[in-house]
Order: structure tokens, then C-alpha cells, then sequence
């Protein structure tokens, strides 16, 4: 366990190095640098434009501006955000709360609609909830979610008028309802497509663990009903879906940049969106090694955890 | 084989109000009717009209060339790279397949949407050139699945004989390895496709993708968020086309991936 650990977080840094440099060269590659919105403003004077740049070291050579930007990011000083001039990581850092509040929430969302998703058609002899189940789940995965976000604000306040449209509370308020409730839509968007998703893994696990002989020497010891279900074919099956949501998280934290945008949710999605609009390229930088570095620790989280919980792989 | 029969069907109905736009649309894209601004759906506009009186039903018409041809176009630039990839990963050497295959972990690692937001931003893409950024953040998959292809297939019969009477690499892989690959690629090329066109439209709803007076359905739905709560078709029906469009192009894949296991 211990050695193939080490080796696994030994391969994710170079591949962070590699993912910085990419991101950074892309960052700069457009003309003018990122200074670029201010070449066509008339009020910026040239000699202006040319103490920012030298007080930003965009006068540097772009190996040299990436060694000190790496350097920077390593010791937690991620430079300054080019919209309001705080420090990058106290604007990111300020953010995460709300997207930790909504992602936790989606995920809990995700995994309460795709368990009974994926098992009920091993709970029914009837063909008709699995074909319910099986078109909601597919239907999910070819949602565009930003417009699933918009039909949901349509229907549910604009039509309805039962939850709030946008924000993380109402002004003035802030008991732990009024939250819930503006939490309610958001959640439901950024859950669908993943709640989709893993009912389609879980039922094609639940599928074929129905099957196997394991199952057939429960029943015939008489287990039955739920504890048929629940212990052994549920247990099995869930396993690998387990590794799916560790994975699939890091993908729900990037989605935050499009289900924030629709709904107004003060967090770290809709931070990226407000410094994309401003090509604040450091707020940009940042986000993006954040985003990366999420994905590869689930990843590793995902095979860390898979040995512990399934024994059948555990070397 | 039913679903396959009507996932086609879906598509090529797609597909062909796309090319025949000019022959179907009742109204030119662009024309305005000031007297009939912001219309409901009715018989004269099917889905209603945006706040400059052009027809809706016309615009999602005209707006399906450019959303299919970029999906279509950016799975055939990701298929591109990724058989190249994945072929080059599963016959050039080992050090050749494991820089390829840590660049393709890379490219995964970074959440797609987000490095084309960037790139997007950036670079501020005409159409072809977004056709070109979306491939080259779809490729990876098809690298995979390739390589893996290639590398179960390496060692059989066909391709020993093949190399025995003198084959040069190049020709093995393209003409004894890649036809017998083709199903899995293609497999993985369709989801592209689906994958293409949510991309363009996330893309062009964030207002950097395609540019108006160009009429994409995830430009359309960018216009159309703004005056939602009192124009809700303008947002419904682009949205619809795109949802529908990409159900079919995933049926597609899913009923090729069962007929193949």
C-alpha cells in the first residue's frame, strides 16, 4: 500500500508542472500580453502602460515569469488579482465556503436520486420502472445544463414562484431556511447530470451482480425482500460507483462555473466567470491549478480508498 | 434497434432542416417585423419572435448549421488527434507512449469547460477556429481508447504475418490495425460529437463562443436569458434542439457500443 502510494502522488506533481505550464503559456499567448484590454483604451498613456508592465514583470521573459509565478503559487503568494489589486488567494479563498455548501449538497442530491435509480429495476419484476428509470437517466446525460438551469428558474420561480431565483440568501436574512431554500435549485442543476450518470453504472452493476451465483445461495437460505437487495446485491454493486463520485466530484466543482453563472451563487465558479470577463488573468491562473489540483487529488483519493473498501483488489 | 432506428431518424431530421434551412425557414433569419416583436408562439411564428420581430423557428433552423457543424467538425478534429495519439502511444516505443500518455492524463486533469472558457476568452475564435479548440479538448478519450485497441491487437496472427512479409509500421496500423480498431474509435468519436455541441453551446451561452449576427442555439440561449420572465420561448426552444440533438447522438453511440459486446 505504502509504496505504490508514494510512487502515484511522485507521477501527479510533474503532471501539475505540466498542466501549469500549459495553462500559463495559453494565458500569454494572446497579443499584447495580459495587459491586452488597455492597448485600445485612449486614457491609458503609453508610459503608464509601461510602469505596469515592468511593476508586474510582464517585461520579464515568459520562463522567467512563469519560474517566479511557480515559485509565488508554491509559497501560497499568488499574486494579485488585475480587477481590484487584493491578493489572488484571499478572493479565492473567500469564495470556497459557498461552493463547498453547494457541491456538498449536489452531491448528496446526485446520490439520493441515483441509488433508487439503479435499483429499482432489480427490486421489480414490472419492465416499466426500469424503462422509467433508464429514459430519466439518459435524458439527464444529454441535458444542457444551463438550460436545464434556466427551465428550472422559469418553472420554479419565475412561474411558480415557490423557491428564489438567484443568490445564496435573502439580504437580511440568512437563517438556516432561507438558505436551504436558495440552495434548493442550484443543487437540483448541478446533481442531474451526475445523478444520471451513476444510476446507469449502478444499474448495470446492480444488473449483474443480480445474477451471480452468490446472490441465488442468499435466496435459496431463504434471505429475501429487502436484506436480498440491500446486503447482496446493493453492497457489491456500489463499490465501483464509489470510485465514480470521487471522480465525478472534481467534475462537479468545475460545473459550479455554469450552475453559479445561472443562479447568482456567490462562489469560486462564479469568481472564474467575473475574472474571464475581466481577463484578470492572475484570479484565472490560479482557479485553473485549483480546478487541476482538485481533479488529480480525487483521482488519487479514488484509488486510494478503492483497496480499503473492496477487499477483492487489496494486493 | 428500435431506439437506434429513432435516434437516426432524429439526426437525420436534424440534419436536414440544417442543410435545407434556406428552403424551410419561413422567414429570412434576420429580418426584422418591428410591428411583431417579442410574439408569442403562434401559426405565423411556430416559436415566437425576439425582441426584434426575427422569427424564432427561423433562427433555430439557420442556428442548427452552425451547432451541428461545429459538433460534427470538432469530433472529426478530436478523432484526428486522438487516432494519432493513440497510435503513435501503442507503437512508437515505450518513452513515446508514456510522454503521450502522461500529456493525455494532463489535458484530463484540466476540467475541459474550463480550459475553453480560457482559450475562448483568450484567443477570441472565429468559427472554424472554435471548431479547432473544441476538438483539441475532445481527443483524449479516443487517444485512450485507441491505444488500448492497438495494443490488444498488436500481438495477434494478421499483424505478425503482416510484419513478417515486410509491412512498415505506418502501413500495419492503417491498414491491418485501424479497421479492425474502427468500431471502438467510432464509438468514442459519436459521444464526441454530443460533446461537441454542448461544448459550442456552454461556450457560446457564457456570450465566447459564436458571435453574433452568426445564430448558434447557445448564442440564442445567451440573448435569450436576459428576458426570460417574459419571453421564456426564446430560451425553451434553442434549448430543446440542443437537448434533443444530443440524446440522438448519444443513442447512436451507446446502440453501437452494445452491438459490438
Amino acid at each position: 500500500m505504502g509504496v505504490p502510494l508514494i510512487r502515484r502522488v511522485a507521477a501527479a506533481l510533474p503532471l501539475l508542472l505540466v498542466i501549469s505550464a500549459g495553462v500559463f503559456g495559453l494565458l500569454h499567448l494572446v497579443p499584447g500580453g495580459p495587459l491586452a484590454v488597455y492597448l485600445s483604451n485612449p486614457d491609458v498613456r503609453t508610459e503608464d502602460l509601461e510602469r505596469l508592465r515592468r511593476s508586474l514583470g510582464l517585461d520579464q521573459p515568459l520562463w522567467r515569469q512563469y519560474i517566479q509565478w511557480l515559485a509565488g503559487f508554491l509559497t501560497g503568494d499568488w499574486g494579485y488579482s488585475y480587477s481590484d489589486g487584493r491578493p489572488v488567494l484571499v478572493r479565492v479563498l473567500e469564495r470556497v465556503p459557498a461552493t463547498l455548501e453547494l457541491v456538498s449538497a449536489s452531491l448528496l442530491l446526485a446520490m439520493l436520486a441515483a441509488v433508487p435509480l439503479g435499483i429499482t429495476p432489480a427490486l421489480s419484476r414490472n419492465r416499466w420502472p426500469d424503462r422509467i428509470a433508464s429514459s430519466l437517466s439518459f435524458a439527464g446525460l444529454a441535458l444542457p445544463v444551463f438550460w436545464f438551469g434556466l427551465v428550472l428558474q422559469l418553472v420554479f420561480s419565475l412561474g411558480l414562484g415557490w423557491l428564489p431565483s438567484s443568490g445564496r440568501t435573502t439580504v437580511g436574512d440568512g437563517a438556516l431556511v432561507d438558505r436551504l431554500v436558495h440552495l434548493i435549485l442550484p443543487a437540483t442543476m448541478l446533481a442531474a447530470v451526475h445523478a444520471a450518470a451513476w444510476s446507469r453504472y449502478l444499474r448495470a452493476a446492480v444488473h449483474d451482480t443480480w445474477r451471480r451465483p452468490f446472490v441465488a445461495a442468499a435466496r435459496a437460505r431463504g434471505v429475501g425482500g429487502r436484506a436480498l437487495v440491500w446486503q447482496h446485491a446493493l453492497r457489491p454493486a456500489l463499490l465501483p460507483v464509489i470510485t465514480i463520485v470521487f471522480l465525478d466530484a472534481a467534475l462537479m466543482v468545475a460545473g459550479t462555473v455554469v450552475t453559479e453563472s445561472v443562479f447568482a451563487w456567490p462562489g469560486v465558479g462564479s469568481l472564474f466567470t467575473e475574472a474571464l470577463a475581466r481577463r484578470d488573468y492572475t484570479v484565472l491562473m490560479a482557479l485553473l491549478m485549483v480546478a487541476s489540483t482538485t481533479v488529480i487529488t480525487l483521482n488519487l483519493v479514488a484509488d486510494i480508498v478503492y483497496p480499503l473498501i473492496d477487499p477483492r483488489v487489496r494486493a | 434497434m428500435k431506439r437506434l432506428g429513432m435516434a437516426g431518424a432524429v439526426l437525420a431530421a436534424m440534419i436536414a432542416m440544417a442543410a435545407l434551412a434556406q428552403w424551410l425557414a419561413p422567414y429570412a433569419p434576420d429580418a426584422l417585423d418591428l410591428a411583431n416583436r417579442r410574439a408569442m408562439p403562434s401559426a405565423a411564428h411556430w416559436f415566437g419572435t425576439d425582441e426584434l420581430g426575427r422569427d424564432l423557428f427561423s433562427r433555430v433552423l439557420y442556428g442548427a448549421r452552425v451547432s451541428l457543424s461545429v459538433g460534427l467538425l470538432s469530433a472529426l478534429v478530436a478523432g484526428f488527434i486522438g487516432v494519432g495519439v493513440g497510435a503513435a502511444s501503442a507503437t512508437a516505443g515505450r518513452v513515446a507512449d508514456g510522454v503521450l500518455m502522461r500529456l493525455t492524463d494532463a489535458v484530463l486533469s484540466v476540467p475541459r469547460l474550463l480550459l475553453l472558457m480560457v482559450a475562448a476568452a483568450v484567443l477570441d475564435p472565429s468559427i472554424p477556429m472554435l471548431v479547432l479548440l473544441v476538438g483539441m479538448v475532445g481527443w483524449m478519450e479516443t487517444a485512450r481508447v485507441t491505444r488500448a485497441s492497438l495494443l490488444a491487437l498488436r500481438d495477434q496472427e494478421f499483424v505478425l504475418a503482416a510484419q513478417a512479409i515486410g509491412a512498415s509500421t505506418l502501413r500495419v496500423v492503417l491498414t491491418h490495425l485501424l479497421p479492425v480498431a474502427a468500431p471502438a474509435i467510432a464509438v468514442s468519436a459519436t459521444l464526441a460529437v454530443g460533446r461537441g455541441i454542448l461544448l459550442e453551446s456552454a461556450l457560446s451561452f457564457f456570450g465566447i463562443g459564436v458571435q453574433p449576427p452568426s445564430a448558434s442555439w447557445g448564442n440564442m440561449l445567451y440573448q435569450a436569458q436576459t428576458t426570460m420572465s417574459t419571453e421564456p420561448w426564446l430560451a425553451l426552444f434553442p434549448g430543446a434542439c440542443i437537448f434533443v440533438t444530443v440524446a440522438a447522438v448519444n443513442a447512436l453511440g451507446e446502440q453501437m457500443a452494445q452491438r459490438r459486446s
